[in-house]
């Protein structure tokens, strides 16, 4: 029996709508192919670009005159972000070296492994702690010589467990300063909503004294790891549930989304050569020059574009798109590119997804440079003006949030410029972003950034072009 | 010309959202000429062509001019063109979809069910922003409006569509 055209088109309709929902890559490359004639339609409309001209060339000059300070700016968080990720502390840098590496993003559903890209993999071995600073982050678990990248697993993984110990607060009377308090720490204990805490296992002892906990991992047997870890911080010590209850570790860091910079520990004694500094990712070569084929999307709401440059150019979904030295937008990332064409998403589409770095410009904290983490898109809010969802857990005075008094504390709000960080694949560190107010609580915000690209994209475009090697830029 | 006239349709579109007037006010060009050409092809087309473009030309030919110029992914594009088709086929068993109200019927109805479906399709694509207090601007942006000047534009663009140079022959004459 022939099925009515009614009927195939019905089966068709269906089959699209679950594709749609739940996108299939070899379903998305096949349509793909069927439609590689766009690149050509998109052609026929080419006079309205024309239209724009003016209003392209007029913004594309003024990106240029400010890219050289956008971009120096940029170089120089990075690289205070980088110092602030070197341990500083003289008993913490006895006996030990340190490998600073760029964090290039996350193991697909494991958060708590992620990719640290390092310059040299030379003396670096399983088990080396991974720090931020003075605060424990983690420690290696395997290395990809290929990519020059290492996998860090972090302390927060639900397998992690390292030794600690409770240092009391100076003036803080426990009453029991001969009994060291031990325990373990690793996983996450999960309290107060979205605040994330380190849970606190096997307490030598169940009496609760405040203090900050330190690594102390005991010395079961000697290994080149022994004791590299010990006297870094974990965070404080707290009973949200009172004393009895279960006791946590409120972190020094925002494991989730603020590690762009970390660094691992190696003993001294490793030979290894001297390292040399990075170039600017603006200037490594790893830029493609494309043109906009679409001057406004007809979906409303949309604020993407197609770019002239496909699949078949080397692009790969994620690749961030600039003009001069500002983030525009990247390629789709649910879907792979055209042949000949890729779908951006601007900054303002909402659901895009950043992680940022911060210079403080104004008030007390002027020239200050803070990583934000990720900032989740909302929606463009007018010309260069976009919405951003950002989540912290740790206040941006670095302040902790022992007291919770929250309402006071909570107010303030420091002007910044904000550029992109390390830790999403494809969009290199020190991109423009624009400015915004931020609050100094932890929690969840809404933060406005403006001086941003959104809304009116230049003409004159690159798309990052990924290494044969899929490293993540 | 049917693609050069589509492509022209969703460029233009794209060019009033961003900028000539408010995003949420654009009405779809592209939609409403789709909707005036399949309107005139004949009802049992579907599919198979018998008659040149057939409903399976039309949807290609507006889908390849969309895709040109949205970051919508080509399948969510697809099953929203066949669904709208859909939809005036069914009125078209009863009615004469062509008169001018029926057409403010077909447009404003179809118009809301295509933004309905890319925003299902983009809220079930976005895992980030499940959870978000606020939400985000295009649910509640009044991107209706769009849809709303698109269904009053109808009975006036839809003719118009019709008789753009080259598109006579593709439909059967009334």
């Amino acid at each position: 029996m022939k099925a009515s055209p009614n009927t195939t088109a019905g089966i068709l309709l269906g089959f699209l709508i679950v594709a749609s929902i739940r996108p299939i890559p070899q379903v998305d490359r096949a349509l793909n192919l069927l439609v590689s004639p766009a690149r050509v339609v998109a052609i026929l409309a080419s006079p309205l670009g024309w239209l724009r001209a003016s209003a392209y060339q007029e913004r594309n000059e003024r990106l240029q005159a400010e890219q050289q300070a956008d971009e120096d700016l940029g170089l120089s968080i990075g690289a205070e972000l980088l110092a602030e990720a070197m341990p500083i502390s003289k008993a913490l840098l006895e006996g030990r070296q340190f490998i600073p590496g760029r964090v290039s993003g996350r193991v697909w559903k494991r958060q708590d492994l992620l990719y640290l890209e390092v310059d040299d993999l030379t003396g670096i071995e399983p088990g080396f702690p991974v720090v931020h600073g003075a605060a424990y982050v983690g420690r290696v678990a395997s290395l990809d010589w290929e990519r020059d990248t290492l996998l860090v697993e972090l302390v927060t993984g639900a397998d992690f467990f390292v030794g600690a110990t409770v240092v009391p607060f100076v003036g803080e009377e426990t009453g029991f300063r001969s009994a060291p308090l031990d325990l373990i720490v690793g996983g996450l204990d999960r309290v107060k909503g979205k605040l994330e805490h380190l849970a606190v296992h096997n307490p030598s002892e169940r009496r609760f004294r405040p203090g900050m906990v330190h690594v102390k991992e005991p010395n079961l047997f000697e290994d080149n790891a022994t004791g590299l870890a010990d006297g870094f911080l974990l965070g404080s010590l707290t009973a949200l549930q009172g004393e009895d209850g279960p006791w946590s570790v409120e972190p020094l860091r925002n494991f989730d989304s603020g590690l762009f910079h970390l660094v691992v520990v190696l003993p001294e004694d490793i030979q290894r050569e001297a390292l040399e500094v990075s170039p600017s990712s603006l200037r490594d070569g790893k830029w493609l020059g494309a043109s906009l084929l679409s001057h406004g999307d007809p979906e409303a709401g949309r604020t993407g574009f197609v770019l002239g440059k496909g699949s078949l150019h080397g692009v790969k979904p994620g690749a961030a798109v600039i003009s001069a030295s500002r983030l525009v937008g990247k390629v789709d990332t649910l879907r792979p590119p055209s042949l000949l064409s890729s779908r951006i998403m601007g900054i303002a589409e909402p659901g895009m997804t950043i992680k940022a770095v911060g210079r403080i410009d104004a008030g007390e904290r002027r020239g200050e440079s803070k990583v934000l983490g990720k900032l989740v898109s909302l929606g463009a809010r007018g010309e260069g003006v976009v919405a951003f969802e950002w989540y912290t857990s740790v206040r941006l005075d670095g302040l902790l949030n022992l007291d919770e008094t929250g309402e006071e504390r909570n107010k303030g709000e420091v002007h910044a410029v904000l550029y992109t960080g390390t830790g999403i694949a494809g969009i290199p560190a020190g991109l423009y972003l624009g400015q915004a107010w931020l609050p100094l609580g932890s929690g969840t915000h809404e933060i406005l950034v403006t001086d941003s690209t959104a809304g009116s994209q230049p003409s004159r475009l690159f798309v990052r072009v990924m290494s044969p090697g899929g490293k993540s830029q | 010309m049917l693609l050069f006239w589509s492509a022209w349709a969703q460029a233009l579109t794209g060019f009033l959202a961003s900028g000539l007037m408010s995003p949420r006010w654009a009405p779809d060009l592209g939609l409403l000429l789709f909707l005036a050409v399949a309107a005139r092809l004949g009802r049992k087309d579907l599919a198979t062509s018998k008659s040149p473009p057939g409903f399976g030309g039309l949807v290609l030919v507006t889908l390849i001019a969309r895709v040109a110029f949205s970051v919508q992914a080509v399948g969510p594009i697809l099953a929203g063109l066949i669904a709208v088709l859909f939809w005036q086929n069914a009125l078209r068993r009863g009615i004469d979809v062509e008169r001018p109200l029926i057409r403010i019927l077909v447009v404003g109805v179809a118009s809301l069910m295509l933004l309905a479906w890319w925003h299902l399709v983009r809220e079930s694509n976005l895992p980030e922003l499940k959870g978000s207090t606020d939400g985000v601007s295009w649910l509640d942006d009044g991107a209706w409006r769009g849809a709303l000047l698109a269904s009053a534009l109808a009975p006036i663009v839809m003719p118009l569509c019709l008789g753009l140079p080259g598109l006579g022959p593709l439909w059967r004459r009334r």
